[in-house]
């Protein structure tokens, strides 16, 4: 019989021989030295060179690629001075690298931008993306690239808990949270993450090895989405495809969550000393013409076209309060046929003219006052 | 609080040891706050109609139990009726709500903004009510004089949520012996744990993951293989969850020195359904035999106590099922799924009538294994409207009898399913729930650390959102 070593009088009483406590904590040794090794081989060059990206549970790959690449641009060149946020149009229209130079060639200063924008985000999930960047790169400026499209119905309604309730940005902003924590710091949970990005595909990683390649071959380590295809603007848009771009928008009322979002995004922007600029992503004139397919234009063009403008007294109105710029493209300098990849994306060719003309509203703001140098400290 | 989530393994790691750390006659009613506490974590009107239905019954028992001497069979049913109409409110109440604002809307009237929800776990504790009362009624057990302890077996946390199903007599008893959590204990507990998420959340977490994702949904985009197959991973799917869930709240009850029921013992080995019946959701079927199938059997029996009253082979299997199907929700499906396996119940009845049995008792083992295939297929297309309404349960069915054609299955579910029939055959072929402490160290340790990190896996696979997908 073995003794035993905890003893404690209660209507339910504890007893613990001391071999039996010896053995759990043995056990729980084991088991921990098991996941320690566990967590060494996954972090070992073998197992890394096998894994396409480092996943932080969001199971959206251009995230996670973006977040691997901002990590290893930090690493290489320090913080950046200025960060581009907003979704896949900013992503493919504004070329950090051509941004730089531009604004060099003017300056004679540096300006060493990140792309950090998010395919199919929505500005109010922008937002965290915001205070996780300010929290650790103290940027100076903020570009928002937007237009009408991120405040459809749709995007009022998007899902964006990938983004909000992920337990690694969480845990970034400074909450504690266990998981967030694991993927911070461990290889092997990492892993384990990737692997649940097939899960919803019952265990088929072809998706997910498919977008794994197409981002790995197109995001620069600069965040911006390189992509050469040009797109036929003279192509007619079929009515059934007019049809359903216009049902992301309902009743052509602005999304209030996205208003809201951008609202918050400058103020917080403001709060911590991070200098904004808002600008209108440009879309192929076709986007909006909204015909049928006998080219008589449909009814909810005009719905539509309230809609931006509406938007339009919206954007100014947050700029004016909030005092922060707010850019167009003027319509003087028109885009080129080959510089679309849809109607609303640019491609390389696109992205280096609208990079530059960034590059020029910057340097021009910086000249007259209405921006401090982004590169100063 | 969520059973799988970090913030209820704080919870009970915190009570076990606050628990086991208070002087005796603080550790109930720390066990009943702890319990409140958890219910209100889900919803503070969830407790309050705990609470009401607590209050009730501890003063029906007193009430009861002093008038044992009286003949009238109403004082017994008035309370048994109070307990069912107060169930029926909440079970019934949100659809009657919706149908009235359908009704009032109709009329041009405006609609009621309240709905009622049932209770989580509230089916459960309405049966141990009427237990409770019956069996002081049939002198099988004493009204609780303590509240607290009354209120503590209510409102027991590790059985509050999905049972077992645990009478008075049996739990009440319990809170007032001395007990100890000693080394044999703590091996039963963890293995209960281990086993409970090994199978609540790795086999069934690994099934979910696997079953084709619409096949619920819309059965008929896949092919009959699948649709067969589909079934029998959700069978699977949902004994390992259910199973596993129960093992695990026994194992932590363990640690508070309450023994809780075994609710299933190897339920895929069964010979047949009343065999099937005594080994799965064993705390009901139990309840459900005690409390609906002997009275209303006896009461049979009476009038003709030959072995070939039809109507006792028919009437009581059928009703106690269909009770069965309305306890698990009022609903037409359920209510089928009760009735088809009241009627095969019903048959094996009536076959056993005919056929004679082998007076050794010794059955062969391609019979056992045929009999277990048989009553697996049933119950499994029995489970068809369990887990789908009647339209979509059509639609499924004629996905399987129409056999558009045969491809091959994925492997990957049956592996796990062999994983948790392997599990049930150890239990099953040593007769003992617990034969795993008796493996090597070595052995445990390993597999322990396996599940660990199969555990880690799994959850994350169950977590992960959708694919986003570039248009």
């Amino acid at each position: 019989m073995n003794k035993a070593i905890i003893q404690i009088e209660r209507r339910v009483n504890l007893q613990i021989s001391g071999r039996f406590g010896l053995r759990l904590i043995i056990t729980a040794v084991l088991i921990l030295v098991f996941l320690l090794l566990c967590e060494m081989i996954c972090r070992s060059p073998w197992v890394q060179h096998r894994i396409p990206f480092q996943a932080y549970g969001s199971n959206h790959i251009q995230f996670d690629y973006q977040i691997g690449t901002l990590k290893a641009y930090v690493d290489r060149n320090g913080a950046p001075d200025c960060f581009i946020l907003g979704t896949s149009m900013p992503l493919r229209a504004i070329n950090p690298a051509v941004l730089g130079e531009a604004y060099q060639e003017l300056t004679g200063e540096s300006l060493a931008c990140y792309n950090f924008s998010v395919v199919g985000a929505t500005i109010s999930a922008t937002t965290v993306f915001a205070e996780f960047l300010i929290q650790h790169y103290q940027p100076d400026l903020f570009i928002v690239g937007t237009n009408f499209l991120d405040f459809s119905e749709a995007r009022e309604k998007a899902d964006d808990s990938r983004f909000v309730d992920n337990s690694w940005f969480r845990y970034q902003l400074g909450r504690a949270d266990l998981d967030g924590w694991l993927v911070e710091y461990s290889y092997a949970y990492r892993i384990v993450k990737l692997l649940s990005y097939g899960a919803y595909a019952g265990l088929d990683y072809q998706e997910v090895r498919k977008e794994s390649i197409k981002w790995s071959e197109q995001l620069t380590m600069m965040g911006y989405g390189y992509e050469e295809k040009v797109y036929d603007v003279h192509e007619r848009v079929r009515l059934e495809k007019n049809l359903s771009f216009l049902k992301d928008f309902g009743d052509f009322s602005l999304s209030r969550r996205n208003i809201n979002g951008l609202d918050s995004l400058i103020r917080l922007a403001k709060q911590n000393q991070v200098q904004v600029v808002v600008v209108h992503m440009p879309y192929h004139q076709s986007l909006v013409e909204f015909l049928d397919d006998q080219g008589k234009p449909l009814p909810q063009k005009q719905s539509m076209h309230r809609l931006i403008s509406e938007l339009d007294v919206q954007l100014n109105s947050i700029a004016l309060e909030q005092s922060c710029l707010l850019w167009r493209l003027p319509d003087s300098m028109q885009l080129s046929d080959e510089s679309w990849l849809d109607r609303y994306h640019l491609n390389r060719t696109g992205s280096q003219a609208f990079s530059r003309w960034l590059a020029e509203k910057i340097a021009s703001a910086v000249e007259s006052g209405q921006l401090h140098a982004p590169n100063t400290e | 609080m969520e059973i799988y989530s970090s913030n209820y393994f704080i919870f009970v790691i915190s009570s076990v040891f606050i628990f086991l750390l208070l002087p005796g006659k603080f550790q109930n009613l720390f066990l009943l706050l702890a319990s409140y506490f958890f219910y209100i974590s889900w919803d503070w009107r969830y407790a309050a109609a705990l609470f009401i239905l607590t209050v009730f019954n501890y003063g029906y028992a007193q009430f009861l139990e002093k008038n044992l001497a009286k003949k009238n069979p109403w004082i017994l049913r008035a309370g048994v009726v109070v307990n069912i109409t107060f169930w029926l409110v909440f079970l019934l109440g949100a659809r009657a709500v919706e149908l009235l604002n359908e009704l009032l809307s109709q009329a041009g009237f405006s609609t009621i903004v309240f709905s009622l929800l049932l209770p989580l776990g509230f089916s459960y504790r309405v049966f141990e009510s009427i237990s409770y009362l019956v069996d002081i009624r049939l002198k099988l057990a004493k009204a609780s004089k303590n509240f607290l302890d009354y209120a503590t077996y209510m409102a027991y946390f590790p059985k509050l949520v999905s049972g077992p199903l645990e009478r008075g007599r049996i739990f009440l008893p319990q809170l007032v012996k001395q007990a100890v959590v000693d080394d044999d204990q703590i091996k039963r507990s963890i293995t209960l744990i281990i086993l409970g998420l090994t199978r609540s959340i790795v086999l069934a977490g690994m099934l979910t993951v696997l079953i084709p994702r619409s096949i619920f949904i819309k059965p008929l985009d896949y092919s009959s293989t699948q649709i067969v197959f589909g079934l029998i991973i959700y069978g699977f799917y949902l004994y390992n969850q259910f199973a596993g869930y129960t093992d695990l709240m026994r194992g932590i009850s363990g640690f508070f020195g309450i023994q809780l029921t075994r609710n299933f013992s190897t339920p895929f080995f069964s010979q047949n359904f009343s065999d099937f019946w005594r080994r799965w959701h064993i705390s009901l079927s139990q309840w459900l035999r005690d409390y609906v199938f002997m009275p209303l059997s006896r009461s049979f029996l009476r009038r003709n106590p030959s072995r070939k009253n039809i109507p006792n082979l028919i009437i009581p299997p059928m009703v106690t099922m269909l009770v069965s199907g309305f306890w698990h929700g009022a609903t037409l499906n359920l209510l089928l799924w009760g009735a088809i396996n009241g009627g095969f119940i019903l048959v094996e009845n009536l076959l056993n009538l005919f056929v004679s049995t082998n007076p050794s008792g010794k059955v062969v083992l391609w019979r056992k294994l045929l009999g277990s295939l048989v009553v697996l297929s049933l119950a499994l297309l029995a489970a068809i409207p369990f887990r789908l309404d009647l339209p979509t349960s059509k639609v499924y069915l004629y996905g399987i009898v129409k056999w558009n054609q045969w491809d091959l299955p994925d492997v990957r579910p049956w592996i796990v399913m062999g994983v948790s029939l392997l599990l049930d055959w150890f239990q099953f072929h040593s007769g003992d729930e617990f034969v795993f402490i008796k493996w090597s160290g070595w052995l445990k340790v390993s597999l322990v650390a396996i599940t660990v990190a199969a555990m880690m896996v799994v959850y994350n696979l169950q977590l992960a959102p959708a694919t986003f997908v570039y248009p």
